[in-house]
């Protein structure tokens, strides 16, 4: 949309309203790129958490952001993750229905080998740790196991896990609480096939 | 210092690969460019209903402006007045009766000339205008009617006073009754104007105006009862 510096006496016929507006959508489309590199991967993440595989993931990850940014008025400034979270989690459970019966048929998503940048002998091992990291959530009433991801891989607090839950900070707390010691039961469960017993941390 | 628990060791592992998984198909870049394309084309549908609507609006304006209510220059020759019977009176060649028509049954073009200007609202039973006409707007129109008057263009004011009719709120109905009256009589038509006259002033007796319009309603003939 930018005019080139050099388009010379063209670049004097245009309009300042047609410039004005033509600086403003450049503006927006650079916050639009902003909000999607700040956000895809937490979102990404997400989803392969709640069960996509990465290509699924892809997918589910480019509908969050189109949605969110149809209506992007909507996004208030500090609240973006959790109003792109709120439509991870529909896109999320829409698509796994959709996938379901595909899912049944399919080989098992356990052993989907993923390149996640570490060394080509660990990344196996990653891969397989996200896999048996999946089963273990599965295991978890679906609220407890989002609240577990929120906390434990994308780190946030209790109170940003309660605002992107939409949930009072005591029953976030509690929740974490909940989900980290059924986890724990089922990690014990698991313990035999964990995939870092050769020396990777 | 005691040694790790390794189970928390292997919590700690599986949460850390899950944290360092990331898409390596350039999804990212696809969803950003697919956010600015959809973006894109969203403006342009806005611009283009934008534009769409801005024509629509100018063709509305335009429609208004053909079927009449304006205060732009009003030019007489423009005037369709189809269903104002009123204008009839004022362009028609209207044979002027020996004796007036009997007051109980006036003609239909003076009856309904009269009560159009004088009882019914403005724009009983005419073709509907587009847009009410403010007060101001009705007074210019008004002006214009009284300046042709003025002028001796007495059928002229009566064109305009037509055009007013079928397109005011009805603001000044008074006052364009008055002027129809004064058109009327000034254009020959005497007898209609005492018509319109005699209406007004039935209907608004009160009226500031009424004592102008009486006078031009002409005394009764002394021996003659039955007028008025």
């Amino acid at each position: 949309m930018a005019r080139s510096p050099h388009s010379g006496a063209s670049a004097l016929s245009i309009d300042p309203g047609q410039l004005a507006e033509e600086s403003l959508g450049s503006e927006r489309e650079q916050q639009l790129r902003a909000l999607v590199n700040e956000h895809f991967d937490f979102i990404w993440r997400l989803l392969r958490r709640m069960g996509l595989t990465p290509a699924d993931a892809d997918d589910a990850a480019q509908q969050v952001f189109m949605a969110a940014t149809q209506k992007s008025e909507r996004i208030t400034q500090g609240s973006e993750r959790t109003y792109l979270y709120g439509i991870a989690l529909r896109v999320a459970a829409n698509l796994r229905r959709k996938l379901a019966r595909r899912r049944e048929e399919a080989e098992p998503l356990a052993h989907e080998v993923i390149d996640l940048g570490a060394q080509p002998e660990h990344a196996a091992n990653l891969g397989e740790a996200c896999a048996l990291l999946d089963e273990l959530l599965r295991a978890l009433p679906e609220e407890l196991g989002r609240v577990l991801v929120l906390a434990q891989i994308e780190q946030l607090e209790v109170s940003e896990i309660a605002a992107a839950e939409g949930i009072p900070v005591g029953t976030a707390a509690s929740r974490l609480r909940r989900a980290r010691a059924f986890f724990r039961e089922q990690l014990e469960r698991v313990q035999e096939r964990n995939p870092f017993r050769e020396g990777l941390s | 210092m005691s040694p790790r628990d390794p189970l928390d060791s292997f919590e700690d592992s599986l949460f850390r690969a899950a944290r360092r998984e990331r898409t390596q198909t350039g999804a990212l870049e696809r969803t950003a460019n697919a956010v600015v394309a959809a973006h894109r084309q969203r403006r342009w549908r806005r611009t283009v209903l934008a534009v769409a609507g801005t024509i629509a609006l100018a063709a509305a304006a335009a429609l208004v402006l053909r079927s009449g209510p304006s205060v732009e220059p009003i030019q007489a020759e423009h005037i369709a007045p189809k269903h104002s019977v009123s204008s009839v009176a004022a362009t028609a060649p209207v044979p002027e009766p020996l004796s007036e028509p009997e007051p109980a049954r006036p003609s239909p073009d003076s009856s309904a000339a009269a009560s159009s200007s004088a009882t019914k609202p403005l724009r009983s039973g005419l073709a509907p205008s587009v847009a009410a006409t403010t007060r101001e707007e009705e007074l210019i129109m008004l002006d214009r009617a009284r300046s042709e008057l003025a002028s001796g263009n007495a059928n002229s004011a009566l064109s305009l006073l037509d055009r007013y009719d079928r397109v005011s709120g009805g603001h000044l109905t008074a006052e364009a009754t008055l002027l129809r009256i004064q058109a009327l009589s000034s254009s020959g038509r005497s007898s209609l104007a005492a018509k319109l006259a005699r209406r007004f002033v039935d209907s608004d007796p009160n009226s500031p105006l009424a004592d102008r319009a009486r006078g031009y309603i002409p005394e009764p003939p002394l021996n003659d009862p039955s007028a008025r």
